[in-house]
């Protein structure tokens, strides 16, 4: 036996391939002009995981699937009619289970003028492949992920109109009794039977209420719709704020009575205009009279106070209830929350009012806060405006 | 023993399935993952046909649009399957292009049209006569409803563009 054919030397054959290719990412091999292969490269073998007896004799196409069909290109490559043939990022997978990426290219082998042969170049491009396939596919999840979240908002839209629709046309439907009963109230309280009956007086009382708060829930939901699809239309005008909350006052002067709640209203007498829609800037001051009458206990203070500064004017209601924590002042102003004390059924109320002052006054181009400490009452403070600003 | 290989394509938009049907044509399983394709990948699925074996050399290529522009992947191409994805309407519109870039490299090349996911009834953005209206009346080829998860239709679009091929 020869040196050369001894197990040491053919597995020292081995490694040097496998060190040629490691460090040479470039193997060949030496095509016939009718595409059998004629030599290889000792590192070919080891970049295709085909033994080199299994290639040397055999058509390329045999050796490698991704030349079937390739042999009209070819031809073209050994005419001289092209340059070469190149096929990039062939994906192949190996014993192990892992994934290669070669390019192949195919050119002639010039000798003089004529082309006895082709020279097929196969480079182990799969580190570089393996970063672009990254990118790839994050970009590619990022696309299927925007079209998910675009089909999302469409849904989203389609059901926020269906409802806007339907709660038009339950608020129109509910509205026609509603005005029915709260019309028919009034004239019975006016009746002789209800003004001697104090029983009756009080029960048609407690009906009329009940049917006010409920025409208040309906105009809430309406005023929640406009907001949340944008369609609020506001007429910013100046507005002299003491007029208003005077008169949002008015309205709760029988109620502060009844409860025996002291108000008590603090401002300077030249507070100038604020910019702001009247009918929603009355709304606002409404929903917080009515959350301050709500909260503070029988016989207790509600305090309310205006300054200005700075091109604002800065109005503040508070009442003397027992406060609330961090926490429920953290979700105070969102949609549908209520404090503890409120969703146990002590207090009535739907969790839509403070939503919708802050959304108001914020169309308006304010700010709407809370501070509290439990004990001491909760603090609200609307900044607007000046109309001149 | 008569043995003829023929090389056919697959051709698609990103994430259509390309890959999945791949897979279940010439290995019979299905992975959920989604792993993008890039360059091509070459599988080879033996098909025994009457006058003997046909070696069917499925290119599955990369549907990202910066890597299935080479149209040295389609040189010699006897078919395509070409891939919408039932559930991504856009995906409808590009079967077109697809079947221009292979008709350009091959003239005479043969097209099957699969419209793919369709297991994902809830989700179809498709409607399976906006596919026969385009496949039909505009591209000339059949189409096949197809889901790589279920196997349904699968192997029916290979065998139907080798038959084409064959008959070609």
């Amino acid at each position: 036996m020869r040196e050369t054919d001894s197990p040491d030397a053919l597995a020292l054959d081995a490694l040097a391939a496998r060190t040629f290719a490691c460090v040479h990412a470039l193997a060949y091999a030496r095509l016939t002009p009718d595409l059998v292969i004629a030599q290889v490269s000792p590192n070919l073998p080891e970049l295709l995981d085909v033994e080199a007896e299994a290639m040397v004799g055999r058509r390329l196409s045999e050796v490698a699937w991704e030349f079937v069909g390739a042999e009209a290109a070819l031809a073209t490559v050994m005419r001289g009619e092209n340059d070469i043939f190149r096929l990039r990022r062939i994906q192949r997978e190996r014993p192990d289970g892992t994934l290669r990426y070669l390019n192949f290219s195919v050119m002639p082998l010039y000798q003089d003028d004529a082309a006895p042969g082709l020279l097929l170049l196969v480079e182990d491009v799969t580190a570089a492949t393996r970063l672009e396939q990254q990118v790839m596919q994050d970009r590619n999840e990022l696309r299927l992920a925007q079209a998910a979240l675009a089909r999302a908002n469409a849904e989203l839209e389609r059901l926020n109109t269906f409802k806007s629709f339907l709660l038009r046309m339950v608020a129109h439907d509910l509205r026609s009794p509603l005005n029915a009963v709260l019309s028919y109230t009034e004239l019975s309280l006016e009746q002789p039977a209800a003004q001697t009956d104090p029983e009756l007086q009080r029960y048609l009382q407690l009906v009329s209420a009940m049917a006010g708060r409920m025409d208040h829930l309906i105009d809430d939901l309406l005023d929640l719709d406009q907001l949340e699809s944008g369609r609020l239309k506001l007429q910013l005008q100046p507005c002299d704020l003491p007029a208003v909350i005077q008169a949002v006052a008015d309205e709760f002067a029988v109620l502060l009575r009844l409860r025996q709640l002291s108000l008590e209203m603090d401002w300077p007498g030249d507070l100038p205009a604020v910019r702001a829609d009247l009918p929603r800037l009355v709304q606002v001051f409404y929903n917080l009279f009515s959350n301050a009458v709500k909260y503070t206990p029988d016989g207790g203070t509600i305090r309310v106070g205006g300054r200005a500064e700075a091109g604002r004017v800065q109005v503040s209601i508070t009442n003397s209830g027992r406060g609330l924590s961090e926490a429920q002042l953290a979700n105070l102003f969102r949609l549908y929350y209520r404090a503890e004390a409120a969703s146990q059924g002590k207090i009535a109320g739907t969790g839509l009012g403070l939503y919708i002052v802050k959304a108001l006054v914020e169309a308006q181009g304010g700010v709407v806060a809370a501070s509290s400490r439990p004990g001491e009452g909760v603090t609200f403070t609307v900044t607007l405006l000046l109309s001149e600003t | 023993m008569k043995v003829i290989q023929k090389k056919v394509c697959l051709l698609g938009d990103f994430a259509v399935g390309k890959t999945s049907l791949v897979r279940r044509f010439v290995e019979g399983r299905f992975d959920a993952n989604y792993l993008s394709t890039i360059g091509v990948r070459v599988s080879r699925k033996p098909l025994e046909r009457p006058y003997g074996r046909l070696n069917l050399i499925v290119w599955d290529l990369a549907g990202s649009e910066d890597y299935n522009a080479d149209s040295s992947y389609l040189l010699g191409a006897a078919g395509a399957l070409v891939v919408c994805d039932l559930t991504r309407r856009h995906t409808l519109a590009t079967l077109e292009r697809y079947t221009q870039q292979l008709r350009a490299a091959n003239p005479s090349a043969r097209t099957v049209y699969c419209g793919n996911k369709c297991d994902l009834t809830a989700e179809r953005e498709i409607a399976e006569g906006d596919l026969h209206t385009l496949c039909t009346e505009f591209l000339d080829g059949p189409y096949l409803l197809t889901s790589a998860l279920t196997g349904e239709g699968v192997d029916d679009a290979f065998l139907r563009l080798a038959e084409l091929i064959e008959a070609e």
